[in-house]
């Protein structure tokens, strides 16, 4: 009941005095925000906008050519016969890591909100491998999957196989070393919204019968759902854009759009075309985000009326 | 007996464990073992007399972090990794703690938008980013190096500590505020006297939180840095043409500190919860 009741009380406090407080401006004034903005100007939507430019020039500026503006880029890039493919397979493979952490990651979280004391420790604990730089983590699964690896031993010495089998450079490398590096952006949103669930309603619902997978279906994953989108748009987002597990574990044939970016921008080929494919790219992410943000607010207005 | 009940719930719950109680701790053990071995594996490895990745890892030996300390590309590597997340820190730091500042107490058009708009970089991290940063200092004829990486890192990271500092700053009883400054101290007084020490644990967790993601950082850093190298890029460049145990002994050696710095920041961190 605690639980339930302090946020609503304390919310409408805070909002009450803050606007008391905007009203008078008595707190400085409205510079303060000028170097966070000024900052964001100049090394981020600045930079974005150039990126856009680019995408839209016929060559780079400085190769003493004529330069006219053309979206011949963008229509290359759609109509191409490689680049939209690799887009679906990375949606592919986004997919299956998001679908799997979400089923991995569920009753991790639950755990961690409801069945344990010690769930500072716990967290921390989860939390510590991905502390450590992403390109460590890879190289790790490089060596745990080789030929002479742990994982190939280990299935030969419980005669699973009778000989080392190719664990890497395919795309279930890909889609695992993609599921180990999100997990903690599937279990910190899930557990933020699971710790948030009032006992008492859990236990209404046992008291007014019900068993507890109806419990789990009607109360708690309802109540779930703003963590759930959260979980499923960062791991989508992030997994879709990723470039070291296609890169280092992947195979030839494991390109995903980020791979397609990063080799024409170090190889030096053609940055106009580069430029047109990342505009897409982070137009995805943008309306990935909205759409995050719409849907989480109509959930939350359900679940509250 | 229904008092001993209401006295020691937790004994009554061990005792009443069933059969999908103990299979559902297996399954946290499960994952946690997961989450743990590739890391403990690589830190067995460091130690191994072995040139070669061949399980399982035998021997003791440090030879390999010898070799790392005495290898010239991976000590400068290690250096710019510290030095970019040094400057990064301070940076990011007091940029995020007075947008989050501005964004809950100061009343000016458009904070809705700049609101949304401090958040895109969290949205759009990754390659995209790197390439539009890449672009641009390519076209002002802006040198490549720290400087650039320092940049790069900052604009990426500072929302972060916007955050973090913006939920402390939302969830504190703002009367505090208002008694200081009823009381006749000046908004700069207050914000020193009140704001700030109440804040400092949020602003200690976003720095240590901007530290540690500029420390482990690749994309970013691989675009910007030009001829040089932080360690997750130089790695990075090891693992794709020559790997031997000394990237284990160098990735040993930073596994150290960013769990030291995981720890801190968990001590810091007040309650995800509270972001939500």
């Amino acid at each position: 009941m605690e639980v339930a009741e302090r946020p609503a009380t304390s919310d409408t406090g805070a909002v009450g005095l803050r606007s008391r407080l905007e009203s008078r401006a008595r707190f400085g004034s409205y510079w303060i925000v000028l170097p966070g903005l000024a900052w964001l100007l100049i090394f981020y939507i600045i930079p974005t906008l150039i990126m856009v430019r680019f995408s839209l020039l016929s060559s780079m500026p400085n190769r003493g050519l004529p330069v006219t503006y053309t979206f011949q880029h963008y229509v290359d890039a759609v109509s191409s016969s490689v680049y939209p493919k690799v887009f679906l397979k990375s949606a592919q493979f986004a997919t299956m890591t998001t679908v799997a952490l979400l089923l991995i990651c569920f009753p991790v979280a639950y755990f961690l909100a409801k069945k344990t004391q010690h769930q500072k420790v716990l967290l921390i604990l989860i939390m510590i491998p991905f502390w450590t730089s992403q390109v460590l983590r890879a190289f790790a699964w490089i060596i745990l999957l080789s030929r002479t690896g742990m994982v190939n031993e280990l299935l030969q010495s419980f005669n699973l196989t009778s000989e080392p089998i190719q664990l890497i450079y395919n795309w279930r490398a890909v889609t695992a070393a993609l599921i180990y590096s999100y997990i903690p952006y599937m279990i910190l949103p899930l557990y933020a919204t699971l710790g948030k669930i009032s006992d008492d309603l859990l236990e209404a619902s046992a008291d007014l019968g019900a068993n507890k997978v109806q419990t789990l279906f009607t109360v708690t994953i309802p109540l779930a759902l703003p963590g759930i989108v959260t979980g499923v748009a960062l791991v989508l987002v992030a997994s879709l854009t990723d470039v070291l597990a296609p890169t280092l574990l992947g195979g030839p044939y494991n390109t995903m759009i980020s791979t397609v970016i990063f080799n024409i921008f170090t190889l030096g080929m053609n940055w106009n075309l580069g430029s047109a494919i990342s505009v897409l790219v982070f137009a995805v992410l943008i309306v990935a985000a909205a759409l995050t943000v719409a849907i989480n607010r109509r959930v939350q207005y359900e679940s509250e009326t | 007996m229904a008092l001993n009940e209401t006295l020691r719930p937790r004994q009554v719950r061990w005792r009443s464990l069933n059969w999908s109680e103990i299979i559902y701790r297996l399954y946290i053990v499960t994952v946690l073992i997961f989450i743990f071995l590739p890391i403990v594996v690589t830190i067995r490895y460091a130690f191994g007399t072995a040139r070669y990745f061949v399980w399982p890892p035998t021997g003791f030996t440090l030879d390999w972090f010898d070799k790392a300390f005495h290898n010239s590309l991976l000590i400068e590597a290690f250096q710019n990794s510290i030095v970019i997340a040094l400057a990064t820190t301070a940076l990011a730091t007091v940029l995020g703690t007075i947008t989050a500042f501005a964004l809950a107490r100061i009343a000016f058009k458009g904070k809705n938008a700049m609101g949304v708009l401090v958040l895109l970089p969290i949205v759009t991290y990754g390659i995209v980013a790197a390439i539009s940063l890449l672009i641009f200092f390519n076209s002002i004829d802006f040198e490549r190096g720290l400087w650039t990486t320092i940049f790069g890192h900052t604009t990426f990271l500072f929302p972060f500590v916007v955050v973090v500092v913006g939920a402390r700053l939302a969830n504190f009883d703002v009367s505090l505020e208002e008694a200081s400054m009823d009381l006749g101290a000046r908004p700069v007084r207050t914000f020193f006297d009140i704001t700030l020490p109440l804040i400092t644990p949020a602003i200690i967790a976003g720095a240590l939180f901007v530290f540690t993601l500029s420390f482990d950082d690749f994309i970013l850093s691989f675009f910007l840095i030009g001829n040089t190298n932080t360690i997750p890029t130089y790695i990075f460049g090891l693992i794709r043409y020559f790997m031997t145990p000394e990237v284990n002994a160098a990735a040993t050696m930073v596994i150290g500190i960013s769990m030291i710095l995981a720890i801190l920041i968990g001590a810091f961190f007040g309650d995800i919860k509270e972001i939500y």
